[in-house]
């Protein structure tokens, strides 16, 4: 009997693939070791060398079950490579947890997940206890957790592939995104990359100069300003220490990460459009027109309902507590000017709603921002004014309509509808994590900011998040973070596949046992 | 060269439009306050 060696199972085609993702953001691990061994910091050394050490073991057998698929070359599929997208950041949760872990500044394996997932989804919500004692190491780690998320560890994966992937595509639109650069996946994954170290070294750099001005050490600004960078660009919200922005008393600090966090919010062919010369882009694009519009409507009813209330006497504290925290929300940065508990004390019903609605709304698409995206929001309402538009005109008259993003597209019923949809899902994980929340006995105005700031990846807290909130909401938070960060499809392929697994295995066993019993 | 002129002059606008923007919102908030 023939073997038929030439055909690849579906299990080993996403193990091998996953396998890749995972050894290649393992590897990333040696820089905080590194960071470790130049501060000195051996225990922290220690935990990254083991850290190292069983994802290079994990991503190994991955990789090794399914050794087949790059000896016959398989095609990946498009259900392959959402499996594979959800898979691997599942595995990477728990490989990257294993340092928090470690550390002893975490209280569980599960608040260790938590603080990884909200690294990985740009979220910045933390579990993480006595922040402002982490070792040099782990808050490098925690930083690029950040950075790396932001871009994608399956970006990152494509972009270290030595040779084109047939089916690189299928993986990368796995993560959520769809924009094509040029051509062909591995080069738009180079781009990516390109774009975010240029902004790092110029962001850093500034950010490094502000903070030696304001009155930090070189080494102390210079590592600040490399994790408040990584934070912004990739839209995080980790901060180096418990008070957040407010450590460091500055306008211009706040200033110069109000700039990288809006940038970083942008979609990423916007800024290749940008440097490609077409500089008119930054106007024309309904990414950046929704931007605008909804930013400036909220920053200007939160300055005039917080007035009211006379919480800020100026227009620059106005400016720092008020503004910074709403287009902070608006990016889905959740860098914070204000402490958690003053959302709730002193901002008010109608401070709470607007940070609410600007976080679900969220960045741009195919960026490191969260939320159910501008160019969603530009779309639906497109839509809106053209099926008004269509009731007005004669029955005969045939309009194309079409809206400007990067390039011109046609405004159709079925971009609406997919805009749409994915809107309700958003929406559904936002309503559900409201109810977890006043299950549990927390207000309706915070759970709901709470579930907001989870749904849209922001990462702004009004007290809810803490080490001792009950572990199903952390479990819930987890999920809501991974769902709204790979944007739902890859997650519903995943619980779908295994599902479908489960079902098989099922059936085969039960004609077996019946085969038995006959 | 030309190339790498447009990217300079890209970065160059992103940065200047956000300063730009954020000097917008800055002057907004002023006169909500006053």
């Amino acid at each position: 009997m023939k073997i038929r060696t030439n055909i690849v199972s579906s299990i080993e085609i996403i193990s091998y693939y996953t396998g890749y993702v995972v050894l290649c953001t393992a590897l990333l691990l040696i820089i905080p070791a590194l960071t470790a061994l130049i501060f000195m910091e051996w225990n922290a050394m220690l935990d990254f060398l083991i850290s190292v050490a069983i994802a290079t073991i994990v991503g190994i057998a991955l990789a090794g079950i399914g050794w087949r698929t790059k000896q016959v070359k398989a095609n990946i599929q498009w259900k392959h490579g959402f499996v594979i997208a959800a898979l691997s950041w599942f595995v990477l949760m728990i490989l990257c947890a294993i340092p928090y872990r470690l550390s002893g500044h975490i209280g569980s394996m599960l608040d260790a997940c938590f603080d990884v997932m909200s690294g990985f989804t740009t979220t910045g919500l933390v579990l993480t206890q006595d922040l402002d004692h982490l070792s040099n190491a782990l808050n490098m780690w925690r930083h690029m957790l950040t950075f790396i998320g932001g871009q994608g560890m399956v970006v990152l994966a494509l972009t270290i592939i030595a040779k084109e992937t047939s089916g690189a595509y299928r993986l990368y639109v796995g993560e959520a995104k769809d924009i094509e650069l040029v051509p062909n996946v591995k080069g738009t994954t180079r781009i990516i990359w390109k774009i975010s170290m240029i902004y790092l070294a110029v962001g850093t750099a500034a950010l490094w100069i502000d903070g030696m001005v304001i009155g930090l050490k070189p080494v102390s600004a210079f590592l600040h300003a490399l994790y408040i960078f990584e934070s912004s660009w990739s839209t995080g919200g980790f901060a180096p220490m418990t008070q957040n922005m407010m450590y460091y008393h500055s306008l211009s600090y706040e200033t110069i990460t109000i700039v990288i966090f809006i940038l970083g919010s942008f979609n990423f062919g916007l800024h290749y459009a940008m440097w490609q010369g077409k500089r008119n882009e930054l106007v024309k694009n309904i990414e950046t027109q929704s931007f605008f519009i909804t930013s400036t409507i909220a920053c200007m009813l939160a300055v005039y309902g917080l007035s009211k209330a006379h919480l800020y006497p100026n227009t620059i504290s106005a400016f720092r507590r008020i503004i910074y925290n709403v287009l902070s929300a608006h990016t889905t940065t959740g860098f914070g000017s204000v402490y958690a508990r003053q959302f709730a004390l002193e901002w008010g019903d109608f401070g709470i709603l607007i940070m609410v609605v600007v976080m679900l709304i969220g960045g741009s698409a195919c960026s490191t921002a969260g939320g159910f995206k501008g160019l969603r929001v530009g779309i639906v309402f497109k839509g809106l004014i053209m099926d008004v538009k269509k009731l007005l005109c004669s029955e005969r008259s045939r309009k194309a309509y079409k809206f400007h993003h990067i390039k011109d597209q046609i405004l159709d019923d079925s971009v609406v509808k997919s805009s749409s949809l994915i809107i309700i899902c958003y929406m559904a994980l936002f309503g559900i994590g409201t109810m977890m929340g006043t299950f549990y006995g927390y207000p309706l105005a915070s759970s709901a900011f709470e579930a907001a700031s989870v749904t849209g990846n922001v990462g702004l807290s009004i007290g809810v998040t803490s080490p001792a909130m009950p572990a199903v909401m952390k479990i819930y938070y987890i999920i809501a973070m991974y769902m709204g960060r790979l944007e739902f499809l890859s997650v519903f392929a995943l619980i779908g596949y295994v599902a479908g697994g489960i079902k098989k295995l099922c059936v085969k066993s039960l004609k077996l046992s019946l085969k038995i019993v006959s | 060269m030309q190339r790498k002129t447009n990217q300079t002059k890209g970065l160059f606008s992103e940065l200047l439009g956000t300063f730009i923007y954020t000097g917008f919102i800055l002057i907004i908030t002023a006169v909500i306050m006053r």
